[in-house]
């Protein structure tokens, strides 16, 4: 098995409103996929029906190599849900042993399991004995992000998990699941915010009106048709520059860029020769990278124009 | 069904319950009725013999004095009467919201995501109230039977008579109030089918005196059909109260009310299971 969730064709609708047309999607195993788009565009319900909760209409689930109805596969998924309600009167304490109850851990694995995900999320151990009901949605959402930690899933799926959160929580938060990637956990994740995604996963799929419109590795989605080259300063550059084949883009002072259109490593390289050839000293060479609201932004537009 | 799923439910339900000082809250209301009917029952008794009986001032033994013994064919009936539906109103208001909490959007999702099975949850619930129902009950009667002794100065077993008939007829009802709550997540709804069951229970006791009242026809068939499997409660209650009055257990009767009592209770719990496994959360 090399991937840890596979969906053909899926298609959710309630009554006249189609939550999920069509959804093709593959999570390699390991990987930190990230699902984003605007709000309504079926995140959640696709969410919901990985993982058995709601059922889809047409299509295909294959889940950790098996059914989402399988029951004894769901002890190796943990899960945070968009709008978490936990009973008001547990302590996290309570509410992790709970969980860690239903999921089959045993009582000493259920201690040392709820104090190892509770640090891990960073919750403050004052209010480990506490009731939830008295929780900012912060702390509520910590608890949340423990639960589905808890016993080291191989799949972890967590619905917009820095909802609520501040900006250093958040950075804790992507810390923690990068953490759990490198040891070897698959995330699946939801969000509206693509920075945040952008910083933590390294698989996205663009979801607009139900669709996948872009899918793919995020390093290579983000790469541009071009390519930036930075030359140090010197008499004649531009001409020399613009010769080689490159467009002047920014003066730094005693530094310029430059830009190359394409993507071919050969006519780079070629370019760059001549370059050197006439004298110019290269500071840098990377490629133009997109940042995800402008892919986010070229996928939509064309399809919901396309949809109109 | 794994037992072990089904007791995690329901443990978690007993849990939550506990901690959200609600099962306090309860014990509290019931103790404060029993305190109410220990001041209201005001009974002289010399000698193994009553010379007068009030209940909440009226006169309910009055001019000759009365033995204990006799007492009991008058007054217990009246208590299993009172502690049965008393019990049975006071049950229905208290676990209303259960059920519906625990299927609440933002937690039922996380909790079907775990593994467990949608029966096993339907059915760690009424296992989980039932537990609540009867552990609240007991401490009712426990107390009811004590308030007797003292003003009795004799045991009585008309206090817990009452409470099993109570429990015997909440199986039923709760299987409804579970099905409501499963297919709408309203506590309102859900007391409202639970006040309905037990209303249609005791009018169906007296079956044949309502059918008559009832003009031949479609109406009466539909009445007929209606009140067949519906729990008799009142004819439960009667049985028991015969019974603490010293008379023998009808168990001719006795029997089929209290099986066809459960039968209507598992019958409910499963259609919430089955509205349940194919509902979208
Ligand atoms: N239970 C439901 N009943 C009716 N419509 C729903 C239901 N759940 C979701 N929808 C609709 O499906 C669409 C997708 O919703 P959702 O998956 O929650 O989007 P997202 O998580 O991407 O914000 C929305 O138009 C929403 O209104
Ligand atoms: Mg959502």
């Amino acid at each position: 098995m090399t991937v840890a969730l596979r969906a053909r064709g899926i298609e959710k609708r309630f009554g006249s409103v189609r939550a999920v047309t069509g959804l093709d999607l593959e999570v390699p195993l390991g990987a930190c996929f990230g699902l984003i788009g605007e709000n309504g565009a079926g995140k959640t319900t696709f969410i919901k029906m990985v993982l058995g909760i709601t059922r889809p209409n047409a299509g295909e689930l294959s889940v950790l190599g098996g059914s989402p109805h399988d029951v004894t596969l769901r002890r190796h998924i943990g899960y945070l849900p968009e709008r978490l309600q936990i009973p008001e009167s547990f302590s996290p304490l309570r509410f992790l042993a709970s969980v860690g109850r239903v999921k089959g851990l045993t009582r000493p694995q259920i201690v040392d399991e709820t104090r190892r995900v509770l640090e891990l999320v960073g919750l403050d151990p004052v209010a480990w004995k506490r009731s939830t009901g008295g929780f900012s949605k912060g702390m509520r959402q910590r608890t949340g992000l423990a639960a589905a930690l808890l016993g080291r899933p191989k799949l972890l799926v967590l619905d917009e998990p820095t909802d609520g959160i501040d900006p250093l929580g958040r950075a804790q938060i992507r810390d923690l699941i990068a953490d759990a990637v490198r040891e070897g956990t698959t995330v699946f994740l939801n969000s509206h915010l693509l920075a945040e995604t952008e910083k933590i996963c390294d698989h996205v799929a663009v979801l607009s009106q139900g669709r996948v419109v872009v899918r793919g590795a995020l390093d290579v989605l983000k790469r541009k048709d071009a390519f930036r080259v930075r030359f140090k300063k010197a008499d004649g550059d531009v001409d020399h520059a613009t010769a080689a084949g490159f467009a002047p883009v920014d003066d730094l002072g005693d530094s310029r860029v430059f830009k190359l259109e394409g993507q071919s490593a050969e006519a780079l390289s070629a370019a760059l020769a001549k370059a050197l050839g006439a004298g110019l000293i290269v500071l840098e060479v990377m490629p133009e990278l997109k940042d995800l609201e402008t892919i986010l932004r070229e996928a939509i537009v064309p399809s919901a124009r396309g949809a109109a | 069904m794994n037992p072990r799923t089904v007791w995690n439910v329901a443990a978690d339900v007993l849990r939550e319950a506990v901690f959200s000082k609600y099962l306090i809250v309860l014990f509290g209301l019931i103790f404060l009725g029993l305190v109410t009917l220990a001041l209201a029952l005001d009974l002289e008794v010399v000698d193994g013999m009553i010379s007068a009986g009030k209940l909440f001032g009226g006169t309910i033994i009055g001019g000759q004095s009365m033995a204990v013994g006799e007492l009991l064919t008058s007054i217990m009936p009246v208590i299993v009467y009172l502690v049965c539906f008393l019990g049975t109103i006071f049950m229905i208001i208290a676990v209303a919201d259960i059920a519906p909490r625990v299927l609440q959007p933002g937690r039922v999702e996380l909790t079907l995501s775990l593994p467990i099975r949608r029966h096993e949850l339907v059915a760690g619930i009424y296992l989980g109230v039932l537990i609540i129902a009867a552990s609240s009950t007991l401490f009712g009667i426990g107390g009811a039977s004590m308030v007797l002794f003292v003003k009795l100065k004799m045991a009585s077993a008309a206090p817990l008579v009452g409470a099993l008939c109570a429990l015997v007829g909440f199986l039923a009802i709760y299987g409804v109030m579970l099905a409501t709550s499963c297919v709408a997540r309203s506590p309102a709804l859900s007391a409202g089918f639970g006040f309905l069951v037990f209303g249609a229970g005791l009018a169906t006791s007296d079956r044949r005196l309502v059918l008559m009242l009832i003009k031949s026809g479609v109406t009466r068939d539909l009445a007929a059909l209606v009140m067949g499997p519906l729990p008799r409660l009142k004819t439960l209650a009667d049985i028991g109260g015969e019974y603490a009055g010293g008379q023998a257990i009808r168990w001719g009767e006795a029997v089929p009310v209290i099986g066809g009592s459960v039968a209507f209770g598992l019958f409910f719990v499963a259609l919430a299971c089955i509205v349940v496994t194919v509902k979208d959360y």
